[in-house]
């Protein structure tokens, strides 16, 4: 890639840098060093950022009057986003941007069926140009190969130039995992208390790792994430983290710091806070804390692949957190509900038995014309035998779905439904057969 | 943003980068001049990451010292990024006006200032520049200067990622990115604007050197060699060497001679080798350096450009001393 570069020492430098960042020292000097610069600049990034996120919001409405896309399509189609993600080991604000523009995307125009796919994974090639180093962006051959040829790959870079002119090139909106880590910096930097600093401080990395779960998982749920701003969700994140791993700081302190941090040097009086008291109380009642185990305890599945499987970094930090929220959440119900336990199989196949066809691949005529008969070919086979082993390949040709204990509701009706985005909706997506079995209604 | 290609009528070639060539252009219809900047499209990597970030970030940034983008035409293999028409960069601008490069101090001065508010504006918004460089910073007749090309420009969290080091012309990288660091932060933008400052002084850059380890050298003849005292924790960087030769610093008097103590002691700040202890955009407005532009009396009501209102009498004098640059294009 280098071969013309006038600087001969490139070579030497990437080196040097591999090396530095195996440093954990130096590293962890050089965040301090970071930190510390930035402290002066963070009200005025917050207040650019909610400046920014104001402008890129998109609008559920209009998203709700597509003709063809359905709302429970989304989950579907963020499903299969994260896994990708997953897989290229992309940055951590690289999925809710895509995920931004996606919606926004689909609040301004209309989106075919059999396009929506081909929009996220163009949303994700943007937010990967836009947040990633350029070693990890992927071609145009490899966007061909994750979405097995469901697209030619001028319709890549024809969907590029749609979004980039119909967002008219707004493409870095701010997500909730920057408002997350803003947050914890202000707080840490605040020197009007330091016991509350100190807390924070000691228990940062475990409230960030959360957060971001907490973050990437309300991204799936259309109720939560329509009504609450990133920068509201970041902030909801923290406070959910907070309680869950029993920081004992009192919420609605922590919530009026917040909104009054802008109040400080802002010129206009009558400044928003990020999220009122009012609404913070509307949302944390019994129902919402209900549905958050809910949730917790069935994550979409990249995410349980992100976070839980075996190889996953995360895996043991996670699973703590995850078992000590569902306690201390439980916990905050009144009466104490005891977890429940996972269903049989037999039970959860009944609940939600297997499509007799299984969706197709995402293609069309005028899509991909010459792969058409393929396709409709290998979706016989699948069709003679869902479970063999050849239907469910994935459609990332490196990715092995690890394999993990499967959760799944045994008592459904029970609990209370905010919304409820059916899998019925599962065969007007048309993304790969690997499609399990995530349950996103809460 | 729904321009197209016709609508304005491309005049000469005023530059050439890595990605994009800039071309002067006229609005057919207003007659207004603008700055066309050309990005061929490569059919494999789409739109590039560069033009992605440049565009979207300097949609976010609209400040007086920050070059306007006012449109975007996107055609079949080509993408067209108008902006606001600027007469020189400062580069050129020394060339032309400087006395052998060298400014009068009192445009240094506004510049500098000019400059600082730019690099605040940035920061302020999160987003690095990366690319600070005379060439990069564009002046117009009013002597208005303006920050330009944002192509290595990207907005940074807290904490971020650690990014390439492949930032920055080399005579303006800091020493900290020289090092290997990759987690560097605002603080580079500001070792830029002090090399600019001597630049500008002096009328030849600052540290010119030839590669990597020349340009350490460079840096440290001037800024003398830094060790474990003078620099807790360098020996970590993966570039530090312990056999560098030693050097002492330099009284930065004897580089920048025209400048008075005051200049010398915010070059001084700008041009801290440790990145934590390099001043900030926003101290740096606060200089006292700057207080007969913060707090200006009547008598120094404008810093307006005499270069411009005395060129009919006095012709621009050439520089030729420039050979090392032209080297380098």
């Amino acid at each position: 890639m280098y071969s013309n570069s006038p600087d001969s020492y490139h070579q030497l430098r990437m080196l040097n840098s591999s090396v530095k960042s195996s440093n954990f020292t130096l590293q962890s000097m050089e965040f301090k060093c970071h930190a510390s610069t930035v402290s002066e600049y963070q009200l005025d990034m917050l207040q650019h950022l909610l400046e920014m996120e104001s402008k890129t919001l998109p609008s559920l409405v209009l998203i709700e009057q597509q003709p063809e896309i359905k709302l429970g399509m989304r989950p579907l189609l963020l499903d299969f986003l994260m896994e990708v993600i997953t897989i290229l080991n992309l940055s951590k604000s690289t999925f809710p941007l895509t995920v931004n523009l996606i919606d926004r995307y689909c609040s301004t125009r209309i989106v075919k069926k059999q396009h929506y796919q081909l929009l996220g994974l163009t949303s994700l090639w943007i937010s990967c140009k836009n947040l990633d180093s350029k070693f990890k962006i992927p071609s145009l051959n490899d966007l061909r190969k994750i979405c097995v040829d469901s697209y030619y790959k001028e319709l890549f870079i024809e969907m590029e130039k749609h979004i980039l002119k119909s967002l008219e090139w707004m493409v870095s909106s701010p997500t909730f995992d920057s408002f997350v880590d803003l947050y914890l910096n202000i707080l840490i930097n605040n020197g009007t208390n330091p016991t509350v600093s100190n807390l924070i401080k000691k228990s940062c990395h475990k409230i960030k790792t959360l957060s971001n779960y907490i973050g990437e998982l309300f991204q799936f749920y259309p109720n939560i994430y329509f009504d609450y701003t990133s920068s509201q969700i970041g902030l909801i994140c923290i406070l959910v983290s907070i309680l869950t791993l029993k920081i004992p700081i009192s919420l609605i302190s922590l919530l009026n710091f917040y909104n009054d941090i802008l109040k400080q040097d802002s010129d206009n009086e009558t400044h928003e806070p990020i999220l009122s008291v009012q609404s913070f109380q509307n949302l944390f009642n019994k129902n919402f804390f209900k549905n958050l185990i809910k949730i917790l305890d069935n994550p979409p599945k990249c995410l349980e692949v992100k976070y839980f499987s075996e190889e996953s970094k995360y895996s043991q930090l996670m699973k703590s957190l995850v078992e000590c929220a569902t306690d201390s959440l439980t916990s905050l119900l009144d009466p104490p509900v005891t977890p429940r336990m996972y269903g049989q199989q037999d039970q959860c196949a009944r609940k939600q038995p297997t499509p007799s066809v299984l969706p197709l691949t995402p293609v069309s005529n005028s899509t991909s014309p010459k792969r058409f008969n393929d396709l409709i070919f290998s979706d016989e086979k699948a069709m003679v035998n869902p479970n063999t082993p050849s239907s469910r390949s994935s459609p990332v040709a490196t990715m092995q779905p690890p394999s993990f204990k499967k959760r799944s509701f045994e008592d459904l009706n029970a609990l209370d439904m905010i919304a409820s985005y059916e899998l019925e909706t599962a065969d007007d997506v048309k993304r790969s057969k690997t499609v399990a079995r995530p349950v996103f209604f809460i | 943003m729904t321009g197209s290609s016709s609508q304005f009528q491309q005049l000469e070639k005023l530059g050439e980068g890595t990605y994009a060539t800039v071309y002067k252009g006229r609005n057919r219809s207003t007659g207004a001049l603008v700055a066309l900047k050309e990005i061929n499209l490569d059919s494999e990597e789409g739109t590039p990451s560069t033009a992605i970030r440049e565009i979207s970030l300097m949609k976010e940034l609209d400040y007086e010292n920050i070059v306007t983008l006012y449109d975007v035409i996107h055609t079949e293999n080509k993408l067209t990024l108008v902006f606001e028409y600027m007469d020189k960069d400062l580069k050129k601008y020394m060339e032309v006006h400087g006395n052998q490069g060298a400014l009068d101090l009192k445009i240094v001065k506004s510049f500098m200032f000019q400059l600082l508010k730019g690099i605040m504006f940035c920061h302020d918004n999160r987003v690095l520049h990366r690319d600070l460089k005379p060439q990069n910073l564009l002046i117009n007749s009013k002597g208005e200067l303006k920050l330009g090309d944002f192509g290595l420009a990207r907005a940074f969290g807290i904490p971020f990622n650690t990014f390439s080091n492949e930032v920055v012309t080399l005579w303006y990288r800091a020493p900290d990115v020289l090092l290997g660091s990759r987690a560097y932060t605002t603080s580079i933008d500001i070792w830029s604007a002090g090399c600019i400052f001597a630049e500008m002084c002096t009328g030849k850059p600052l540290f010119p050197g030839t590669a990597n380890d020349d340009q350490l050298i460079k840096i440290f003849r001037l800024m003398g060699t830094p060790n474990e005292r003078t620099w807790p924790g360098i020996s970590q960087y993966a570039n530090y060497k312990s056999n560098w030769q030693i050097f002492v610093p330099q009284d930065l008097r004897f580089i920048v001679p025209n400048l008075d103590s005051m200049g010398l002691n915010l070059l001084l700040s700008l041009l801290q080798m440790r990145p934590e202890a390099r001043i900030t955009a926003r101290q740096a407005l606060q200089h006292p350096w700057f207080h007969e532009i913060t707090n200006p009396t009547p008598l120094v009501h404008q810093l307006n450009d005499p270069y411009q209102q005395n060129q009919s009498q006095q012709p621009p004098q050439h520089s030729h001393q420039h050979i090392i640059d032209q080297q380098y294009q």
